[in-house]
This record gives structure tokens, C-alpha cells and sequence, in this order.
């Protein structure tokens, strides 16, 4: 315990001595008084005098106590431990300011940013101190030290620290710390080493945090910028659309908003996506996070930038109030039908996938689905090149080139739905996963049917209830799916290879029936059944199954969420921008980005780059062509500004070294028990009173 | 009495402790005695002896070797039956003061004025009383107790010898007690000096330090028959404590000194001055002696008529 007045306790102790010198001084002087009767005045003293004394004690011990008490509130005691680091006088040794300039510091109370004051508590422990060398540590996604070692310019820290401000990132808590220990490594050994950490000790970032490789004797001291009662926070903790996003089709988009204060706020939310806007309103409970859903229709193709912004918002963190996000808005999907079947319209396998797949024809003059037939034997290599999705059913024996040419297209991110019905598909599958190597794990390997075991009247054994293209069809697969009958088709054997959770059904002879394995960018399904001997095509199940197997296919890249700033990042572009050839990165404000690298990896074109830039939308264009467009934000995790308890920064995580924790935030806190202190001894001197009173009755 | 010795009385001053004038009230009281006593002379005192001359008491039946004389021919007539009649002899008292004269006498209070000790109020009493006695031609002596028996007068009736015990009794305060009082010393001296039964009046504080033993030497004066007065003497402040902050009470009799505050010890120096008073009372009257609470704030001319009217009646 410190004192804000010490030299006041010496006065106390000296004054210590002054009840006895009161009870001297105010004795009253016995006055002398000849008496017959002194016998009895003995007795009666003689018979009080062990009652006396135990009062005499008490009112000498209740009067010292209030003069100690005294002494003690007018020296203004300091509750808390001592401060380990000293910012006047003279110490040797080595010390490292480490400076939390994560996104959550720039949250504001009472009109002053927890960064702002963050920069005057750093400020003081960079101060000239003779024998003092220290350095400085601003730390967000990394850590950034003004000198690789202890320094004596406090001059240049001064300045650091000036012109430090807080960044759109997380804090790596563990990296600043290896900073730190780097740091004081370099400094002379057995001499003073302090750590002081100037943060705003956010749990979600420091409570993971491990000090075990600071060295064993560094003094460490916690500076809190936090004030009490923080006002509450609302954020945008993410905005992306879901499903397929396809020009002329509504585009449900999401939003994500977290509510870090106590109560329940009504929540509006102003999204804009290119020329399309939306309003979303919500109520969002405190402590959790709400999705709130709305829908846009976007009127052409392309990426195109958005953005999702709180209406009316006031709160600690103004920087998570919007939010940007990125549409690749994809023209809607063409299918090549790969077949050696006729295009007549008549019942065939390929007839009914050709319905299934476009149950309504395009409206003319507008953009919409269309089947393309493909005869395998001459095919279309534009048409090909032109398809989202690519259909196999009875192809007949495929040559190696398409082989080839076909797994490719899928390694690069194509869908490719394979009706299996002959034997010879068997074939194919099979060259398939030859040709795709590496990236194409079957769970199953397609053999032709034996001849004594007749595939006819299969039914449906089991189903990936929670997968699509069951996911959503549960009820109708719960009515219809026992009825179905499926023949022809191959038989399959479990290959350890491969995933089980592939297979999303099985017929009642345990051979896969509907097999989704991904390969490279793409991704494969296998429908093991030949639809002209089976009722499939008759039920109501055909064309929702199917639609929703073809969506699965189909590419969904322009979903990713946005990318946490500052934080390393890789994307593969799309898979039609085959070369990194004449491309660049451009950031929001249109200027070409040098640390953005683009690279080759096999088929496709890798976007990678150290550190995430600002939020925003960065586009990846090819002249004037957006080929890729990706958003950055501050992480969601900053927006929580919850506070670690201080006891666990002390205990748990300090692991035995020495520790302060300061909130200087709270100034002045920690000298007002003086009053208390005041009130013992108003309670010292009611005290003696009262056992006057009483031994007198 | 003679001329000579009546001249030689008048002829010199009574004592300042006597007031005449103030007596003069109480002169026709007279000190009865609640027993019959033996005396010396003739007086007006029922004596022991049992005479002829004297007042008819009863008659009682004739024993052979008798007096013949004796016997009442008028009743041995009409019962033929001897009957003596038996006559109440009249005796003069022999009283004897037994006065403490030790330093606890001496007390006077807060203001500690003489005039207002316990001594002085004796002094007064005992004058008094020995004027009162001599008046009606009884003898009284007087013995003064301190260490032990500092003086006696034994009991007389001359004019000479009242004059002289009120002379002591006079220059009672100008004595230089002994430290320590030895009541039961002095009783037992006493004691041993007369040799007729009388009474005895014992005017003292009785703070001893073995009450038991003076009530000892009381209860021998009353197997012989005496009668014995009990007079104990408190000065009204040593009843309660003074008022006042602190004090530093010295003994009186060489028992030290001590500092207290009074009010811490009142209640408990009140009740043992009571347990005190009520010891020298219950112990007196076990002895079968006639006990006075005597305060010397009540004038001694008060004391003295109740006394004697008490004793009148």
C-alpha cells in the first residue's frame, strides 16, 4: 500500500504518544482529603479495580486507534499494488512500451477515443530517465517496433507514439509479445527489465494471450485505456449473399448484426449493391448476434461492389457501422448436355434431364437458361467452354481427348453431373478419375453390373437428409422417396480412398445410388440410375431434385465474405481467367496495388498478398474488366469490446511473474478510502464514549 | 456535698462544652435505667437489693430461719398462713462514659472543621450527659479510649469530680492520640476497673479493625449484669463519598492513602459503610445492649432529650 502523503504516517506515529500525553495532561489532579473511612473506600476500590483497568485499556486503545486512523486518512493511502514502473527518477534497465492499436481502440467514451489516451499513458513511460533505454511496440495484425532494440532517443518514441493511429485490425497479442521478448533480449543482462502494455486488454484478443516466453525476471504492467462503463456497441459483423447469384434472379442477402450492449435495439440496416438498394429492420437482441434478410435484383452481370450501414447509429465504435461486401453476379447457368441420344422429343434419359435441368423455356429476348446438346462424339468446344454446368448421360464410349478436355474444365471449377446407366460409364468414371489424379477422390469405384445380378426394382435405402439435393425436400422425400424404383445403373464398391460422406444414397443393394465428390475448383456428381427404367422421371421428385443437384454444381464463388484487414489473405480468381497475364490489383480508391501477387497454380490463377489492405472492395481487372473483387473489413471480433478481467491478466496468464494492473482510465480511483478511514475513526471516538457510558452504568 | 467543695466548684469556670442554658431544658428528664442496678447510696434508682424500708413490691411465702419481723401479721390472720413482704430498695446509678477518643474521631468533614469532628460532637454529649447524671446525684465515670485506655475516672458524684471529668472531656482534642484505636483494649481495661454493676455508655465510631473483639469486651460488661448503650457516632459524609473528579483520601489512623474518583467507587463504598453500620448494630444487639445511631449533624441536645425521654418512659 502506497501513500499520497507518507511524511503524514511519521506525524501519526508521534501522534501516537498523544492520548497518553491528554491523559496525563487532563488527569485531574487529586485533590487531598483527610478521610476515617479510607478502609472502606479500599474495599470498594479493590472490588472495581479489575473493571477499571479493562476500561482504562479500551478507551486508551479506542483513543490511540482514532489518532492512527487520523494519521492514516490524512495520509491519503493508495489502495492496489505499487506501480512496478517508475516514470520519474532515476532506474536502469531496459523497458518496452507495447501500444494496442487494434480497431477496438478506436472506440470512443466521453469523447476521447481508448487510443487517444492510450497514446498519453504510452507517452509517459518514454520519457528521459537517466539509465533508462525502452522502445516502443505498436501492435495491431503486426507488430511494428521503432528501434530493432532498446534506445535512448525517447525523442524519436515521442514521436512514434505522436504519429500512431489505430488501424482497422485486429491485435496479435502473441506476435507483440515475441516482439517484445526479441526487444528485451537485447538489452543487458541482469539489468531491470519492464514490459508496459497500453491496451484496452479486449477479451476476445488477450484471452489466449501466453507470456511464458517473456524472460523470467521482466516486471510487467497492465495499463487499462478502458473506462468504466463503456457505452454499449452495435455492429455489422458481416453482409453476404447466399444461394447462386445470377443475373435476373433475386439475390437473398444477409447481414449480420451483433448487438454488445445491454439492451434490445431496433436495428436498421441501408444496403446497396451496385444501382440496387434495400432496407432491412430487425430487432437484435443484447449478447448475440442477429441475421437480418433481405432481397436485391440485380440487372446485369458482373462484380459489382456493396455496402451494409447502420441508420442512426451512436455508439463507442463508429468504424463497424458499415460494412463492404462483393457480388459475382453470374449470367444465368447453360448447361451442355453431353449425349448420344436424339434431341427428338421423346422418353429418353436425356429428354427428361433436359426438362428437369430448364423446366421452362427462356422468355424471348431475355437472358435465361437453356439446355445445349452436345453429341460427344463431335463435340462443340465453345459451347463447352460457354457451359456452367456439364451433363453426361448415355455418352458412350468417351474419347481420352474429351476425357481430358472435360476433367480440366471441371478442375478449373465446372460442375459435371454424370448419369450413369450403361456399363460403359464405367469406363468413363473411371478415366475421369484417372485423368483428374489427385484432386478426384471417389468414395466408390462404378464397376459394370454382373450378369447373374440384375439391377431392377432398387429402391432408396437411405438419404443425406441434412445435404443437398435433399436438404429442402425432406417432406417430399419423406412421401414420395420410398415409392421410387430405380434399374440399370452400375454396381459400387467402397473405396477407402475416398469420403463416405459422399455418398448421399444408397440403393436397397448397398450400391451408391448419388455420389458428390469435389475435384479440383469443381465439382463431380454421379447419379447411378438409368432414368428410362426407373419411375423417377414420373414422381414429383425429378425436377426439385435435380434443380437442386444442378445448384449444388454450380459455381457459388461470389459468396466469400469479406477479408479481415491486415491479415494475410489467398484467393484463386475464376476459372476462366486462366493467366495472370495483364492483370492488376486495384484498392477502392482505383490505385494499383504493389504488394498484391498473382501467381499461376496449376489451371488457375492465385491472388495472395501479406497483409489485407483498408476496408473496401479491391478489384483484380484485366484492363478495364473486373475479372475478381474482394472486400476487406475490420475483423468481427474487434467489435466486442468486452474487457478481460484483470485477475486473469494477473494470475492465469502472467504465470507467476511480476505483474500491475493499472485503468488509467479511472482517474483518480484509488485514493478514496480516506473517507472510510475517516468514518473508523468518527467510530473510534463513539466507541470510547459508549464504553464510558457503560461501565459507568 | 460540703460548703467547701460547693464554693470550690462555683468558684471555678465549667466547662465551654457545657451549656447550661440549654440543659436547663432537659431538667426535668432523668436517666432511667431499663434494669435494676446496684448501687452505692440511697437514690432513685430500683436497686437489686431488696429491703424493708422501701416501696411495697409483693409478698412471698415465709421460710423458716427468716426474719420473724418480716412476716405480715394481718395476712398471716386472715390465711393463716406466713406470708413476708417483700420491698423494692431504691439505689443511686452508677454510669460509666466510654468515650473514643481516636483519630478517626477527629474527622470533620470536607471543610474539616473542628468544631464539626465526631469528637467534639462527644465531647458536647458526654459533657452533657455527665451534667445530667450529676444533677440527679447518680454517679458517673468516664473512660477514654484510644490505643487502649488513655484515662478513667471511675464513678462519683462530687461536684469536684464532675468538674474534673469535664475538664477531661474538655481536653480531650488537645490529647495526641496513638495511631491506632484499640476500643476492645480499652473495654477490657475498663472492665476490669469496676467493680459494681452500673451502666456503660460507649460513645465511639467503632471503625477497628476487629469489631468482634470490642463486642467481646461489651458482652463481659453484660455477663455481670450491666447495662450497656451503644452510641455509634457517624459524621453525615462518611455515609456517601464527596462529589468531585479525584481524590487522594488519607487514612486516619496510619492506613496509607488512596487515589480514586468517587464516583467509580460510591456504590461500593455505600454499601460497605452500610454492611459496616449494620455489623456494629446486629453485633450490639446480640449482646443485648440498647444501640444508637448517633449522626453528629443532629444537634447533641436532640440526641441527648430522646435519649433520656426514651429512658423516661
Amino acid at each position: 500500500m502506497t501513500f499520497l502523503h507518507p511524511w503524514l504516517l511519521a506525524l501519526g506515529a508521534a501522534a501516537i504518544a498523544l492520548p497518553l500525553v491528554i491523559h496525563r495532561l487532563t488527569r485531574p489532579r487529586p485533590r487531598r482529603l483527610p478521610l476515617s473511612t479510607v478502609r472502606f473506600v479500599r474495599e470498594a476500590v479493590k472490588e472495581k479495580r479489575a473493571k477499571y483497568r479493562l476500561r482504562d485499556w479500551l478507551v486508551l486503545l479506542l483513543r490511540t486507534a482514532a489518532v492512527v486512523l487520523l494519521a492514516w486518512a490524512f495520509a491519503r493511502p493508495l489502495t492496489g499494488a505499487k506501480p512496478l514502473v517508475k516514470t520519474d527518477g532515476q532506474t536502469s534497465g531496459v523497458r518496452v512500451v507495447l501500444l494496442d492499436a487494434s480497431f477496438s481502440m478506436s472506440a470512443v467514451s466521453s469523447g476521447q477515443s481508448a487510443f487517444d489516451r492510450g497514446k498519453a499513458v504510452a507517452a509517459k513511460f518514454v520519457q528521459y530517465q537517466p539509465g533508462l533505454r525502452a522502445d516502443l511496440i505498436v501492435a495491431a495484425a503486426r507488430p511494428t517496433a521503432v528501434f530493432d532494440g532498446p534506445s535512448a532517443n525517447f525523442a524519436a518514441l515521442s514521436d512514434a507514439i505522436a504519429a500512431a493511429s489505430p488501424l482497422p485490425q485486429r491485435l496479435d497479442v502473441q506476435a507483440a509479445i515475441n516482439r517484445a521478448t526479441e526487444i528485451l533480449a537485447k538489452g543487458v543482462p541482469h539489468q531491470r527489465m519492464e514490459l508496459v502494455i497500453v491496451s484496452d486488454f479486449q477479451r476476445s484478443s488477450w484471452a489466449t494471450a501466453d507470456f511464458s516466453p517473456l524472460p523470467k525476471g521482466v516486471n510487467i504492467q497492465f495499463d487499462s485505456v478502458v473506462p468504466a462503463g463503456q457505452v454499449g456497441n452495435i455492429a455489422i459483423l458481416d453482409a453476404r449473399a447466399t444461394g447462386r447469384i445470377e443475373q435476373g434472379r433475386e439475390i437473398r442477402l444477409e447481414v449480420d448484426i451483433g448487438n454488445y450492449s445491454s439492451s434490445l435495439r431496433n436495428v436498421t440496416v441501408n444496403v446497396t449493391a451496385g444501382d440496387s438498394t434495400c432496407r432491412l429492420t430487425g430487432l437484435c437482441p443484447p449478447g448475440v448476434k442477429t441475421t437480418l434478410a433481405g432481397t436485391i435484383l440485380p440487372r446485369s452481370a458482373g462484380w459489382i461492389g456493396g455496402r451494409a450501414t447502420l441508420v442512426d447509429n451512436h455508439d463507442a465504435l463508429a468504424g463497424d457501422d458499415s460494412r463492404s461486401f462483393v457480388l459475382g453476379i453470374l449470367p444465368p447457368p447453360t448447361y451442355a448436355l453431353i449425349t448420344r441420344e436424339s434431341s427428338r422429343p421423346h422418353p429418353s434419359s436425356s429428354h427428361y434431364l433436359e426438362r428437369a435441368l430448364v423446366p421452362m423455356p427462356p422468355q424471348p429476348g431475355k437472358p435465361g437458361e437453356h439446355v445445349a446438346r452436345i453429341d460427344p462424339g463431335q463435340p462443340d468446344r465453345a459451347a463447352l467452354a460457354a457451359a456452367s454446368l456439364l451433363v453426361l448421360d448415355h455418352p458412350g464410349k468417351l474419347s481420352p481427348e474429351m476425357i481430358d478436355l472435360l476433367t480440366a474444365m471441371v478442375r478449373r471449377g465446372r460442375g459435371l453431373l454424370y448419369v450413369a446407366a450403361e456399363p460403359i460409364d464405367a469406363s468413363n468414371l473411371k478415366g475421369i478419375a484417372d485423368a483428374a489424379g489427385t484432386d478426384f477422390k471417389m468414395p466408390v469405384e462404378f464397376r459394370p453390373p454382373l450378369a447373374n445380378q440384375p439391377r431392377e426394382n432398387l429402391f432408396l435405402l437411405e438419404w443425406k437428409k441434412d445435404q443437398p439435393p435433399f436438404g429442402r425436400l425432406t417432406e417430399l422425400m419423406n412421401a414420395v422417396g420410398g415409392s421410387l424404383r430405380f434399374s440399370g445403373g452400375l454396381s459400387s464398391a467402397r473405396l477407402d480412398t475416398g469420403l463416405s460422406d459422399d455418398v448421399l444414397a444408397t440403393y436397397s443393394d448397398r450400391s451408391a445410388a448419388l455420389v458428390v465428390t469435389s475435384c479440383g475448383a469443381g465439382t463431380i456428381a454421379v447419379l447411378n440410375a438409368d432414368l428410362t427404367e426407373s419411375n423417377l422421371p414420373a414422381s414429383p421428385l425429378m425436377v426439385p431434385v435435380v434443380q437442386e443437384l444442378a445448384g449444388r454444381l454450380l459455381s457459388t464463388h461470389a459468396t466469400a465474405s469479406a477479408s479481415a484487414c491486415g491479415e494475410p489473405f489467398a484467393a484463386y480468381l475464376p476459372p476462366d481467367t486462366t493467366t495472370p497475364d495483364r492483370l492488376s490489383v486495384v484498392d477502392p480508391a482505383g490505385i494499383r496495388q504493389s504488394d498484391a501477387t498473382l501467381t499461376q497454380d496449376g489451371t488457375l490463377v492465385l491472388w495472395h498478398q501479406d497483409a489485407a489492405g483498408p476496408p473496401g472492395v479491391y478489384q483484380v481487372k484485366r484492363g478495364d474488366d473486373t475479372v475478381y473483387a474482394l472486400a476487406t473489413a475490420a475483423p468481427a471480433s474487434e467489435s466486442d469490446l468486452q474487457t478481460l478481467d484483470p485477475q486473469t491478466l494477473k494470475t492465469r496468464l502472467a504465470a507467476g511473474r511480476s505483474v500491475y494492473f493499472e485503468n488509467s482510465a479511472d482517474q483518480p480511483p484509488r485514493a478514496d478510502q480516506w473517507t472510510w478511514i475517516l468514518v473508523a475513526c468518527a467510530g473510534c471516538l463513539i466507541g470510547e464514549v459508549g464504553v464510558l457510558k457503560l461501565f459507568r452504568t | 456535698m460540703s460548703d467547701t467543695a460547693i464554693a470550690e466548684t462555683t468558684a471555678r469556670p465549667h466547662s465551654k462544652y457545657l451549656n447550661l442554658a440549654a440543659l436547663s431544658a432537659l431538667a426535668h428528664l432523668r436517666f432511667a435505667t431499663r434494669y435494676r442496678i446496684e448501687g452505692s447510696y440511697s437514690g432513685r434508682h430500683r436497686s437489686r437489693q431488696r429491703g424493708g424500708s422501701a416501696e411495697f413490691v409483693d409478698f412471698r411465702e415465709y421460710a423458716p430461719g427468716e426474719d420473724l419481723r418480716r412476716i405480715d401479721w394481718k395476712v398471716l390472720g386472715r390465711t393463716d398462713r406466713p406470708y413476708v413482704r417483700l420491698y423494692q430498695d431504691e439505689t443511686n446509678l452508677l454510669c460509666t462514659m466510654l468515650v473514643d477518643a481516636s483519630r478517626s474521631m477527629l474527622y470533620a468533614g470536607q471543610r474539616q472543621r473542628p468544631e464539626e469532628s465526631k469528637l467534639r460532637y462527644v465531647q458536647y454529649l458526654a459533657t452533657a450527659m455527665s451534667h445530667v447524671i450529676g444533677s440527679q446525684r447518680d454517679q458517673v465515670g468516664l473512660a477514654v479510649a484510644a490505643g487502649g485506655l488513655l484515662d478513667f475516672f471511675p464513678p462519683a458524684a462530687a461536684p469536684m469530680h464532675l468538674w474534673r471529668l469535664q475538664r477531661m472531656l474538655e481536653t480531650l482534642d488537645d490529647r495526641k492520640a496513638p495511631p491506632q484505636t484499640d476500643l476492645a483494649g480499652a473495654l477490657r481495661a475498663a472492665f476490669d476497673r469496676l467493680s459494681r454493676r452500673g451502666v456503660l455508655v460507649v460513645m465511639s465510631d467503632f471503625l477497628v479493625d476487629d469489631l468482634e473483639a470490642v463486642f467481646a469486651n461489651v458482652r463481659l460488661f453484660r455477663h455481670r449484669r450491666w447495662e450497656v448503650v451503644i452510641m455509634h457516632l457517624i459524621h453525615p459524609e462518611e455515609e456517601r463519598l464527596p462529589l468531585g473528579a479525584a481524590y487522594r483520601f488519607e487514612g486516619m489512623e496510619d492506613d496509607g492513602t488512596i487515589n480514586c474518583t468517587p464516583a467509580d467507587v460510591a456504590r461500593g463504598y455505600e454499601q460497605a459503610f452500610e454492611a459496616h453500620a449494620a455489623m456494629v448494630r446486629a453485633l450490639a444487639l446480640a449482646a443485648g445492649c440498647d444501640h444508637r445511631r448517633v449522626l453528629t449533624s443532629t444537634p447533641y441536645l436532640q440526641t441527648l432529650g430522646g435519649f433520656l425521654v426514651e429512658r423516661s418512659a
